[in-house]
């Protein structure tokens, strides 16, 4: 609770922090229909609060705390040594010099959303439809498309205007999704890409390892209209991966298991190459890292490198070590930027993650052990990804209800305890579902290609948030 | 078969100056008489010439509804009743009926005295429009005719707003008007029963938009204010006098007794201060939280909130004024706007949309030099910010509003159909019902299939189960013989002798008889005799009877045979039957004219 104070005091300096605070609060008790009988708040605990250690000088009193630690009241307050753990009692804002007040036995109300605080901007939708998938389709739209019912909805959606306005944002008021495509499918949608530089997308139902082709249709029209299907190689059902580069015609590469990845044209139908490999692992993911070179990633945690130009057997990569007790590793590559190379960040269903690079992909350049839900309740909803601008960060989600931003330029090769860069709970504060329900999970989320700290997610309770949050100015860098 | 017809004049695949025009069993009903606020042509009010062309609307109309005030769909009801003329009943319910005068007054005025427009309504004309308003209460079932009825229920969107049922007979139609399914600060969300009509109108302003959350939406209207409030700056809200101005005030009340802010909040006097008013008046409109705390505390009673006073605008300080009108076209707000534009520290949010040409419209395009009269120019440095706060129904509010009514038929206005194709096809799936989108002077036609009642004697329905076993099986149509009789507004089934007594008719029979022509040289009663023997072969299991009179009867058919006297082997057999036994009757007369088979005996 109070690196979050410190968090927002840093972020926001021009306000004292019971403005925006209390604006919340109003509008809740504004929300509650019946506020007669409120003098109780509720103090349900906040579910995924940052438990930790942030390091801070301060700047108070007589004597420092060295280092200095930051905890909940339930830790003894006073002068924090490396020998007694304490909790520093005499913290300030950095910005406003204001002293950051502290309450015995208090949690922020789960329904008190001081989250906004740490936003540039926050858009909070509900969908019909909870969705899997949130996948760029041109600079200002997405593609969703829903998996809980027999028949379900694929949409292509604006992003509210008012994100893009840099100018005179005042003057936009369209804050609202609009639902600029939309088609039905006859069964749910797990995975789904775009083609780059077509109006072309193409989906996967979890369940075969068969593709179904859509036209996203154009300006004359709004429906989505399936274009067309690529039967899978193998009967599978955990249902292909699929990975999609700018190509004209447009190909994709899918495939469920490590021996039946192809990569197939999608208007003739034709096989252009495929993996060679005589192994059959589960694939977590596929992804181009160049116009032709690919990635295969397997749930053991191993990766094959191939290329798509040449028949040559696939460069083989072992799993990580201390994979042993984890389920299933996921993985993404990076853009290689001028800054590194392409990095591989994998990550394993016991939190373990393993930061490599492309060209060495035995060795280890950094890796940590994430502060997650180590149970997650479905494993297809994990997701990791590299920020597409943020050099080193990376967003993971799908093991509870938040997504969490990790710098990995703040790791070293030896294991540690990593904590995030920051969290975005709002889709278990905001929700509205009662308790008892299943709990939220974030299903999806998805870095903006430009905008560097703008994310949309999506959770299993339909809800769709695009966020832009705030860097804290301090974040403790060693 | 019965058909419904709905003609939108206005709303159709297009927002503003809603008008549809409904035919349903004979009756006509306008839903609806708005005008367009964008144009101030012909284009501004529907084209009523599509009711007459000549001649007033009261011959061609049984009664108007008006859904709710906003002028978009109140606003030509004065040129319409008074200039094109229309006597008969205007329903609204009683907010709509308090407010919409004072509506259309107010623009009116800006119309005539500030712009100078002439062949406008006049302020009589309003007041003889609304004498002919015909008050509505919800769920309350109105007898509009003998025949014509109508019902109203809850819609939110803003207060009085009504959806309307309107029904003949078994048929229904419902119109929403402006609805919205999620409540708010001051309304209640929209409610219907399943009430099953055959065509369902409903607006779709927002079917095509996923809304962002409210509280992000009013969170930031709050942080907005309250940034230019603490840097000492002047916060200007120009609204529209009802809707959500109140939803606004409330907020802003709340906020300031929670913050314990000190900065005056004032709105413009007259007409906010009316509406507020109303508000009070007709708390019973207004959702369930503030009618349940109405008793400690009236949410319309503002603490904070004072009316304001042309003076205070050039008081040092920060404030917050809200003032009418909502587009800065004239009056107060415009006042106000000129006074506190030249500094960056204030702020105009305009909380709805504007009309091209107004001032309002010119800054939220970002113009930042405005001529004004005199050719003076006014130099915009203040904070420009717009938000929107309407209240519509999104597409999952339209589904809902599908669920709960249950529509045979779906029919969308209000709205721009152009990309609508997607909702449309999932109207139509999900609900497995035809979804129409009629453009403005185009007609969708729906067939109604209504259940006519008919009673039947118990005499004729006992002779009918005597003769074809005993209880009627409700899966078998059974044909059966009886006579319909409509009398004044019922009809009855009862057998022919009684509807000939019931009548006072004599019976009439109907017979044919026809001659037929044969070569047949035998004596009569032998060719008589072999027609009996043909008859008998062809057909198998009827009763034919060779009668000792000189016939042969087949049924009831008579067959008798004469000779001529020119020609003795040129027999004449004359056949009769009555009508009922036409099919027989006429099978046996094409039989005999082929002729007698050579080898009967």
């Amino acid at each position: 609770m109070n690196s979050v104070a410190t968090t927002f005091c840093a972020a926001k300096p021009e306000q004292p922090i019971s403005v925006s605070e209390d604006i919340d609060a109003l509008l809740e008790e504004l929300l509650e229909d019946d506020y007669s009988n409120s003098p109780q708040p509720k103090t349900e605990p906040f579910p995924k609060g940052p438990k930790t250690e942030k390091l801070l000088w301060s700047h108070s009193g007589g004597r420092k705390c060295c280092p200095v630690f930051i905890g909940g009241s339930s830790v003894t307050n006073g002068v924090g040594t490396a020998t007694s753990k304490r909790s520093c009692d005499q913290l300030r804002c950095t910005s406003c010099d204001f002293q950051v007040l502290m309450f015995d036995d208090s949690e922020w109300d789960v329904s008190c959303d001081y989250l906004f605080l740490r936003y540039k901007d926050l858009h909070v939708f509900q969908l019909e439809n909870p969705t899997r998938v949130i996948e760029w389709t041109s600079e200002k739209t997405v593609c969703v498309a829903g998996y809980s019912s027999p028949r379900n909805e694929i949409l292509e959606l604006r992003l509210p205007l008012k994100l893009f306005a840099d100018e005179n944002k005042g003057l936009c008021a369209e804050r609202d999704f609009k639902v600029v495509h939309g088609g039905f499918t006859e069964g749910p949608v797990r995975h789904l890409r775009h083609v780059p530089g077509s109006r072309c997308a193409v989906t996967n139902d979890g369940r075969s390892s068969d593709l179904q082709v859509w036209d996203l249709g154009g300006d004359d029209s709004d429906v989505i209209r399936r274009a067309g299907s690529v039967e899978g190689r193998s009967v599978s059902d955990t249902g292909s991966r699929i990975a999609a580069r700018l190509s004209a015609p447009p190909q994709v590469l899918h495939g469920a298991r490590s021996s039946d990845v192809q990569l197939t044209q999608l208007t003739s139908g034709q096989t252009l190459c495929k993996l060679d490999t005589d192994s059959a692992e589960l694939l977590s993911s596929l992804q181009f890292v160049s116009d032709s070179v690919f990635l295969a990633s397997c749930c053991n945690g191993c990766i094959y490198v191939a290329d798509t130009r040449t028949s040559a057997a696939p460069q083989r990569s072992t799993p990580p070590p201390r994979s042993g007790d984890s389920v299933c590793w996921w993985s993404d590559a990076s853009i290689a930027s001028q800054l590194s190379s392409t990095r591989i960040v994998r990550l394993s269903s016991s939190g373990d993650m393993v930061v490599t690079d492309l060209r060495n992909l035995g060795g280890i350049v950094s890796q940590a052990q994430l502060d997650v839900q180590t149970h997650p309740c479905q494993l297809e909803d994990v997701s990791v990804s590299w920020s597409p601008v943020l050099d080193g960060c990376i967003a993971v989600s799908g093991f509870d209800g938040v997504v969490q931003i990790y710098n990995t330029r703040l790791w070293r090769t030896e294991l540690q305890d990593a904590q995030p860069l920051f969290q975005h709970c709002g889709h278990m504060v905001l929700s509205e579902q009662t308790a008892g329900s299943a709990p939220i999970v974030v299903t999806s989320h998805l870095w903006h290609p430009e905008r560097p700290r703008m994310l949309l997610s999506a959770a299993s309770d339909g809800s769709v948030h695009v966020w832009d949050w705030v860097e804290p100015e301090t974040t403790g860098d060693l | 078969m019965p058909e419904i017809k709905v003609t939108p004049l206005g709303a159709g695949q297009d927002v503003g100056r809603s008008c549809i025009l409904v035919s349903i069993g004979g009756k006509n009903i306008m839903l609806d008489c708005g005008m367009h606020m964008g144009y101030n042509d012909d284009r501004r009010f529907p084209d009523f010439s599509y009711v007459t062309q000549n001649g007033r609307l009261t011959d061609f109309l049984d009664c108007v509804i008006i859904s709710h005030f906003h002028l978009d769909h109140c606003g030509a009801l004065p040129y319409m009743s008074e200039m094109v003329g229309y006597d008969g009943p205007i329903y609204m319910t009683h907010p709509t009926k308090a407010i919409c005068p004072i509506l259309l007054e107010d623009f009116r005025k800006i119309t005539v005295d500030k712009k100078g427009e002439t062949n406008f309504f006049t302020s009589q004309m309003i007041k003889d429009c609304m004498k002919k308003v015909v008050p509505l209460n919800l769920h309350q079932t109105v007898q509009v005719d003998d025949e014509l009825e109508i019902k109203a229920y809850y819609a939110g969107h803003v207060l009085g707003a009504a959806m309307v049922q309107i029904k003949v007979g078994s048929e229904s139609v419902v119109y929403t008007g402006d609805y919205n399914m999620t409540p708010d600060r001051h309304l209640g969300a929209a409610w219907i029963d399943k009430c099953r009509p055959d065509i369902l109108i409903s607006e779709s302003t927002y079917a095509t938009t996923i809304r962002d959350s409210k509280r992000c939406r009013e969170r930031d209207f709050l942080k907005k204010v309250h940034e230019s409030i603490e840097r000492g700056g002047k916060v200007l809200i120009p609204v529209f006098a009802l809707g959500r101005a109140q939803e606004l005030c409330i907020l802003l009340e709340t906020f300031w007794e929670r913050m314990n802010l000190k900065a005056p909040i004032y709105f413009s006097t007259g007409l906010t201060e009316k509406a507020n008013h109303y508000y009070k008046l007709f708390i019973t409109w207004t959702n369930q939280k503030i009618r349940k705390t109405f008793v400690q505390r009236n949410m319309f009673e503002f603490k904070h909130i004072k009316a304001f006073d042309r003076s205070y605008a050039d008081n040092p300080g920060p404030m917050v004024v809200f003032a009418t009108p909502g587009m800065l076209h004239a009056g107060q707000s415009l006042q106000i706007f000129k006074k506190w534009a030249g500094n960056e520290k204030n702020m105009v949010i305009m909380p709805g949309y504007c009309v091209q040409g107004t001032i309002g419209h010119k800054i939220l395009n970002g113009q930042r030099k405005l001529e004004m009269e005199g050719r003076a120019t006014l130099d915009v440095k203040l904070q420009v910010e717009y938000m929107s706060f309407s209240a519509h129904a999104d597409a999952k509010g339209i589904m809902q509003l599908i669920r709960m009514a249950e529509p045979r038929n779906m029919l969308l206005v209000h709205g721009e159909a152009a990309k609508m194709e997607f909702l449309k096809g999932k109207i139509e799936q999900e609900f497995s019902i035809d979804c129409y989108m009629p453009a403005n002077g185009e007609t969708a036609m729906v067939t109604t299939n209504p259940s006519v009642p008919v009673d039947m004697s118990l005499n004729l329905l006992k002779r009918e189960m005597a003769l074809g076993g005993p209880l009627p099986d409700p899966k078998k149509p059974r044909t059966m013989h009886g006579t319909l009789i409509m009398k004044e507004n019922s009809l009855k089934l009862v057998s022919s002798e009684q509807a000939l007594k019931e009548l006072g008719l004599n019976e009439h029979q109907l017979r044919f008889t026809c001659r037929v022509q044969l070569q047949d040289p035998h004596s009569d009663p032998d060719t008589l005799h072999r027609v009996y023997t043909h008859l008998k072969s062809v057909l198998k299991g009827y009763t034919i009877q060779h009668l000792p009179d000189g016939t042969v009867m087949v049924e009831s058919i008579v067959i008798k045979v004469s000779s001529s006297a020119e020609d003795v082997n040129a027999k004449v057999l004359l056949l009769s039957w009555s009508y009922q036994d036409e099919d027989l009757g006429s099978f046996l007369s094409s039989l005999l004219k082929k002729g007698l088979p050579p080898g009967l005996c």
